[in-house]
């Protein structure tokens, strides 16, 4: 039925679409995987693991894989604990402001890694402006308690709580209640019934949630390069980011193989997650809370406020330092009446050109990624689930590659694929703007096309049938029918691509060049040469603008599919 | 003129249960033909290969006397000049309601005067003339219908395919939108294909009535001699309810009618005219058995009282049988005679 069915009925407009859509996923997001591969295993074109074990005899590669791990098992272990904790109390008790709860304890991910990593570095260290303001900052001179691998786990804990959190909390709304209810009815108490019942079946969950987190973990950029680099720590993105920074393209092949054994381990964690795919994909899902809701009681009132102390703790105490150290005159100097100053975001905003720069070009890269990956996401899912074409099927799975692997992966890859001058027009993307494009585009598609898929689901397909049968061709509908229905949905694809593009680092720290900074890369660059005040300052412009976006993403959640924006979950 | 004709069809969507199976049947211009079937019948799959949502597997599909599908050729549901009214109704949430039913005229070009006369009419035909500013959502149940209606009536389709529009809706909006059904083709004359699984609607409606069974064409025919004259056991024990009993033929038919032995009694019923003497089924409709005071020994299993009648499940014979019959002659007895008024003796 699947095959035949999309062929019933198909018209020019119809073939033409599809074939764009192939050429463009294969393009952006099968080619440099492919290539990848080939540089890593085969370079000459034929199998060839000279380059691979060259690779893996440095001592220093093999360091950096060790580090990767310890450092990656840990953040996922403590992402696992909070995330579950924060889900099972959320989802199942009764404590009150639920929405701003979930909205607070999802903002560490969607703030920047290297904002993130930039605003604790500010709130831990001895320059701490505000540690200073109330007298508890380290004494100058002495290490920052942050770098190296305790920070490092810890940063990386709580960044990746919040997928855990996502992955439980949807297991536990898909938990039939009739199962707690016959463990309450037996006389098993709530944490009880917690250990016994609910946490057992949230098994494939509590998986699914670990392997995004080491995934997410393994593939991090900003932490390990803010906390581990100025410590000498160096896990493998990091290694292979200072390697291809310091020696340029003719270290690609080296790199290429270290990142193949990185989208190996991030296979590995992949496998975890597929469990929870198949679950998730029989649309049954019920999003009615079906938890128990359990009265918490006199303990309300001091669980509601462990949960808003530690919100305070690990989100808005960074913040709050991040933006303290974006307003002292000068690093390392108490913040009071007197040092409070705006200089510096006059200095980022007008003085330092890179600054505006990326501004502008963070800003037109992730707008153009969500603009066309928005207008890609509904043929997509129309021809894959109205039209049931199995090519759109198997593209919309290809789509998930590039996200799921690694940035750094996937930025060699495209780096591969488009360092040679170009076909027929003869000239080379390396060194523009449009290999960034490229990569987001590849990076992000799958994101526009979650949301736009789940609206879809939502639609009875006899809309279109209705169309159809109205003498509307492919290209008519789409245009008067599935765009229009699906707007919603496409703005929420659209602002969850712009803000993780408008904040990415990882995929643009590999590819920027001068003049084609990120913002990203520019707080990056600022740190690094010691400007702290004047990356605090853009760190918190971003924040601010992702706050900003994030807000009219909820001010649309009434139109959306239930879960689409993750702050809403 | 035909309005759409099956040749010898088939789809399979599995190698071993087609969905429809060697299906021939002639939609006559300008009658509303119900197709009838159980789930899994293939009722849908004929409507779909109709509409051009599924392609068939063999034979041909001719609409208005142009071949639409078969002999390599596949004409593609927005160029089939067909209307479709869904069980959802499939209206656009984000049009208004004149703009749902001009649609079919906004794909094919149609602007202007010529847009705005057409709607206009449509919107008079189903009497929505002042709800054409609304969305589909403030509508009721049977303005929804009426609305879905139209937009097939606007482009002048040659066929209006209905996919059990009436199913999702409670029992009392069903029989007042049925009516509108009738009186909404008596009006136009449109021709109609309405495929349900609701045996008393499709009776109650159509001109004539098609059964599909497995995806096997049973017998099309006039309600009436639908039930009246079954052409097999299967359509007489789906359709009204019958039973199908063994009995014996024991001379030729004339005017109608032949002798038979049923239920160990000897009586005349109707009959096919080529009916052949000797073993034969017959069909018997719980009106046609009555409490006698001589006839066939019976025993009532279960009694279910319906105010003017009262409905008995009875063994018979070795048989199992329903008989219907006024609550003034039922009596509480379990052991009853029972006689035969009326049958049909099904050809064979």
């Amino acid at each position: 039925m699947a095959a035949t069915g999309a062929k019933a009925g198909a018209d020019p407009g119809e073939r033409i679409i599809l074939i764009l859509l192939v050429v463009f996923t294969v393009l952006v997001a099968a080619l440099p995987v492919a290539r990848l591969l080939l540089a890593g295993l085969a370079p000459g074109g034929e199998l060839d693991l000279s380059v691979m074990s060259e690779a893996w005899s440095r001592e220093a590669t093999r360091r950096a894989l060790w580090r990767t791990l310890v450092t990656a098992l840990g953040g996922t272990a403590i992402s696992l604990v909070l995330g579950t904790v924060f889900a099972l109390v959320v989802t199942l008790t009764d404590v009150r402001a639920k929405t701003t709860l979930i909205f607070g304890f999802m903002l560490p991910l969607m703030i920047a890694p290297q904002v993130t990593a930039l605003a604790w570095i500010q709130a831990m260290g001895p320059g701490s402006a505000l540690l200073r303001l109330i007298g508890l900052a380290p004494a100058p001179g002495t290490p920052h308690p942050l770098y190296g691998a305790g920070g490092i786990i810890l940063l990386l804990g709580l960044h990746h709580a919040p997928l855990v959190f996502l992955a439980v909390r949807a297991g536990l709304r898909n938990l039939p209640r009739e199962l707690v209810e016959a463990a309450s009815a037996s006389g098993a108490s709530p944490l009880f019934a917690i250990r016994t019942v609910i946490l057992p079946l949230m098994g494939p969950a509590l998986t699914a949630g670990a392997g995004l987190a080491f995934v997410s973990s393994i593939g991090n950029f900003g932490i390990p390069a803010f906390l581990g680099i100025p410590a000498g720590y160096t896990v493998l993105v990091t290694l292979i980011y200072q390697r291809l920074s310091g020696f340029g393209p003719r270290v690609l092949p080296e790199v290429a193989a270290i990142a193949i054994v990185l989208a190996l381990l991030a296979a590995i964690g992949l496998l975890a997650q597929l469990r929870r795919l198949r679950r998730d994909d029989a649309r049954t899902t019920t999003l009615s809370a079906a938890a128990p809701g359990w009265s918490l009681g006199r303990h309300r009132v001091p669980i509601e406020a462990a949960l808003w102390a530690f919100l305070g703790l690990v989100v808005v105490v960074p913040l709050l330092a991040l933006i303290a150290t974006s307003l002292v005159k000068a690093h390392g100097v108490p913040l009071s009446a007197e040092t409070a100053t705006l200089t510096h975001y006059a200095y980022v905003l007008f003085e330092h050109g890179a600054t505006g720069r990326a501004f502008a070009n963070s800003f037109t890269l992730a707008g153009l990624a969500a603009f066309i990956l928005m207008a890609a996401s509904v043929p997509l899912a129309v021809l894959a689930d109205w039209r049931r074409s199995r090519v759109a099927n198997v593209l919309s799975v290809v789509a998930e590659f590039p996200y799921a692997l690694p940035g750094v992966v996937l930025a060699i890859g495209v780096i591969l694929a488009f360092l040679r001058p170009l076909p027929i027009l003869g000239i080379s993307l390396y060194n523009t703007a449009w290999i960034i494009l490229i990569a987001y585009l590849a990076r992000f598609l799958t994101l526009a096309w979650r949301p736009v898929a789940a609206g879809l689901a939502q639609i009875d397909r006899g809309l279109d049938e209705a169309a159809q049968a109205a003498g509307a061709g492919f290209a008519y509908r789409l245009r008067t029918i599935a765009y229009p229905l699906l707007a919603p949905a496409m703005a929420a694809g659209g602002i969850i691509v712009f803000l993780t593009a408008f904040n990415e680092l990882t995929v643009s720290a590999l590819l920027w060049s001068s003049g084609r900074e990120t913002l990203g890369v520019v707080v990056f660059s600022l740190e690094q040469a010691g400007e702290s005040t004047a990356a605090a300052s853009v760190a918190v412009m971003t924040v601010a603008a992702t706050l900003a976006l994030m807000l009219i993403g909820s001010a649309l959640a009434r139109r959306l599919p239930p879960g689409v924006l993750p702050w809403r979950a | 003129m035909a309005g759409v004709i099956l040749d010898r069809v088939s789809r399979r969507f599995d190698a071993d249960h087609p969905a429809l199976d060697d299906v021939s049947l002639e939609l006559r211009h300008g009658e509303l033909l119900a197709v009838l079937g159980r789930s899994g019948s293939g009722k849908t799959t004929l409507l779909r290969l109709i509409a051009g949502f599924e392609r068939p597997d063999a034979g041909e599909i001719r609409i208005a006397g142009e071949s639409v599908a078969g002999n390599g050729r596949f004409v593609p549901p927005e160029r089939r000049r067909i209307g479709m009214v869904f069980q959802s109704y499939a209206l656009w949430p984000h049009m208004d309601v004149r703009r749902n039913i001009g649609y079919p005229l906004e794909a094919r070009g149609v602007k202007g005067a010529d847009y705005d006369a057409r709607v206009s009419r449509a919107l008079e035909a189903v009497g929505l003339s002042a709800f054409g500013g609304r969305r589909p959502q403030a509508l009721s149940g049977g303005q929804r219908q009426r609305v879905a209606l139209a937009r097939c009536l606007v482009m002048d389709p040659a066929v209006v395919l209905l996919d059990e529009p009436l199913a999702s809706l409670d029992i009392h909006l069903r029989a007042s939108l049925s009516q509108e059904l009738v009186s909404f083709h008596a009006s136009t004359g449109a021709t109609m294909l309405y495929v349900t699984h609701d045996q008393a609607e499709a009776l109650a409606i159509a001109d004539r009535v098609a059964v599909l069974d497995h995806g096997r064409l049973l017998q099309v025919d006039a309600p009436q001699a639908l039930y009246r004259e079954p052409a097999s056991a299967a359509v007489a024990a789906f359709v009204g309810g019958g039973s199908v009993v063994p009995a014996e033929v024991l001379g030729p038919p004339a005017g109608g009618v032949a002798p038979v032995r049923v239920l160990g009694l000897v009586r005349t019923i109707r009959a096919h005219p080529g009916q052949p003497t000797g073993p034969a089924e017959v069909c018997l409709r719980p009106e046609d058995l009555a409490i006698a005071a001589a006839g066939a020994a019976g025993w009532v299993t279960q009694r279910a009282y319906q105010g003017a009648t009262v409905a008995l499940d009875l063994t018979c014979a070795g048989e199992r049988l329903r008989a219907v019959v006024p609550a003034s002659a039922a009596t509480d007895e379990t052991e009853i005679r029972l006689d035969i008024r009326d049958g049909w003796i099904i050809p064979r």
